[in-house]
């Protein structure tokens, strides 16, 4: 039974501990509300991009001080307002709830709970704009993330602290890419947050859903703005979701984060500044919308170790039109992160999944975080999947072909097969070093041409059972030795004479 | 609005006696306003809240209770 007295005291307790509002406040009051934008007369001594309380328990964020008021977005109550209510300050600027209390769970950019399953109490939060680490208190990135999908991992490395851009048009698997990298952490000690900002409800709930059946959920917290939030949420979800993941770099923890994605975060902000009456430039964009991506993505870093140690990955998404990289976000995007990953639709189409296409994505800085003999191995396939592919052009002419072309053909096209991966099936370290070996050496020769996935999924499950001991003993750190990669080859021997011996094993398509 | 600006608006659940209508005035005059103006306004529950020009210090209860309110 309760105990009323009980409940009564703690009642009285926690009401004890309520501190007392400032006994003096200034105060304005609206002179204009339209679109979830407010113009407030009075307000003196307002900060820019201070919360400011209008009466009935909302809040608005401060964005325009002008001579004759102040412009301010607010973030719920439009309905309510009414013209005359009173606006007060608060002094504090918009602030965020962090703590490993989130982890797990679903808020919206205030840090509040919208998963069902009960208050978050952190009693910490940070702002949700922060400087950037200072030049001193970087440190070299020089440790991978592994995204457990072979086209990126080998030939588009990206390293702890890095800024990884993932563009495409819709429905080429960005958003794919991002929770294979997530659930890709499971062992790997990195603190996820998937950030989305301005989608659709359904696709969010399919995405938490993959998160939540990978066991990703334990070690990633989602911020979320959906379409139908008010602007201002969509504007602060990406800084919110980054004042979180500072607070654990700022401990010495790697965190990676997803933008999801940037190009509805532009939008939102065009339509806010656009409101707000600020000049429209290109596209109707803010002149300021090349320093929004680039505030956000500068506080992505990997810190000194005097620092503790701790990252930021950055992984921003932005979705292109009709491939279009040149258009106005995308070029401002590129031009900020240390690369990009960029998906085709017609790979896409055409089964190539993930469709990385190769020749334009590139990392400018995960190449000196790469495992040591990952990038032994993996040096040659860029040039070799380039070769193929111009070579690929004159395959239209028929056969006319001399024969160490074709081979060039035949090996580019395995090659390529080889970089297919099924979504949600990640590749450890020693798994890619297995399948960059085989695929390189004359082995792929012997193998089917339209059986090169299923192979290599055969390869790894013979290897994982039975040859664990020399799948263990690879040090991805290290060189690969001769002998290793000599291994290595007589066991893939070993598999290819088991699986394609019956149909004759050995001879060429 | 300028020509209020020196006029202190009073807000009160119910008539405040003599003796708190002096400290009141005692209060305001030192923020150096020229008058006093009383409005009363059951909804604030109790307390009182003092409105100069932009400034506003707010001892109401119905404040109080929604600080709380919030806070819980």
């Amino acid at each position: 039974m309760l105990d009323l007295n009980e409940i009564g005291r703690s009642l009285k307790e926690k009401i004890a501990k309520v501190p007392e509002r400032d006994a003096e406040r200034s105060t304005g009051r609206i002179v204009y509300s339209g679109d979830g934008i407010i113009k407030i007369a009075g307000l003196p001594s307002v900060q820019y991009n201070e919360l400011l309380d209008v009466r009935g328990g909302y809040h608005a964020l401060a964005l325009n001080l002008e001579h004759d008021g102040i412009g301010a977005v607010l973030f719920s109550g439009e309905d309510k307002i009414r013209f005359g209510d009173y606006v007060y300050s608060t002094g504090k600027a918009l602030e965020m709830k962090v703590g490993e209390e989130l982890l797990g769970r679903i808020v919206d950019p205030l840090g509040e709970a919208l998963d069902g399953l009960g208050e978050i109490v952190t009693g910490k939060s940070r702002p949700v704009e922060y400087p950037a680490p200072a030049i001193m208190d970087r440190g070299k990135v020089n440790r991978p993330l592994q995204t457990g999908i072979l086209a990126i991992d080998s030939m588009i490395p990206i390293g702890r602290g890095q800024r990884e851009l993932i563009i495409g048009d819709r429905q080429t698997g960005k958003t794919a890419i991002a929770v294979d990298t997530i659930l890709n952490q499971k062992n790997e000690n990195v603190i996820c947050i998937y950030v989305s900002i301005g989608q659709k409800a359904s696709s969010l709930a399919k995405t938490v859903n993959t998160l939540r059946s990978g066991g990703a959920m334990d070690y990633t917290c989602v911020v979320c703005s959906t379409a139908d939030d008010a602007v201002p949420l969509q504007y602060i979800a990406p800084y919110s979701g980054c004042a979180l993941a500072e607070y654990f770099m700022y401990q010495g923890k790697d965190v990676l984060i997803v933008y999801d994605d940037l190009s509805k975060h532009a939008v939102a902000y065009r339509a806010m500044s656009l409101l707000l009456k600020r000049p429209a430039g290109r596209e109707a964009y803010p002149g300021d919308v090349f320093y929004l991506h680039s505030r956000l993505l500068e506080r992505a870093a990997k810190l000194s170790k005097e620092k503790g140690g701790g990252s930021i990955t950055a992984l921003p998404i932005v979705e292109t039109l009709a491939g279009d990289i040149s258009a106005y976000i995308p070029t401002n995007v590129i031009s900020i992160t240390d690369g990009q990953i960029y998906l085709e639709s017609e790979l896409f189409n055409s089964g190539v999944r993930p469709a990385v296409n190769v020749g334009l994505s590139v990392s400018r800085v995960g190449g000196s975080a790469q495992r040591k003999a990952v990038r032994q191995i993996s040096g040659q396939l860029r040039i070799n999947l380039a070769q193929y592919r111009e070579l690929a052009i004159f395959m239209q002419f028929g056969s006319d072909l001399d024969s160490e072309t074709q081979k060039t053909l035949s090996r580019g096209a395995k090659l390529t097969d080889t970089l297919k991966q099924r979504q949600y099936l990640n590749y450890s370290v020693k798994e890619m070093i297995v399948l960059l070996v085989v695929s390189q050496s004359d082995l792929i020769d012997a193998i089917p041409a339209k059986r090169v996935s299923e192979f290599n999924e055969g390869l790894l499950d013979y290897f994982r059972i039975n040859k664990a001991e020399l799948l263990s003993s690879l040090d991805p750190d290290a060189a690969l030795s001769d002998d290793a990669r000599a291994g290595i080859l007589s066991a893939a021997q070993e598999y290819m004479k088991i699986t394609l011996g019956d149909e004759g094993g050995g001879s060429d398509v | 609005m300028s020509k209020n600006r020196n006029i202190a608006k009073i807000v009160v659940s119910e008539k405040p006696d003599d003796d708190i209508v002096r400290k009141i005035a005692d209060f305001v005059e030192k923020l150096g306003c020229d008058g006093v103006k009383y409005v009363i306004d059951p909804e604030i529950i109790g307390g009182i809240v003092i409105r100069v020009g932009d400034k506003v210090y707010d001892g109401s209860v119905r404040t109080r209770l929604e600080t709380i309110r919030q806070a819980l």
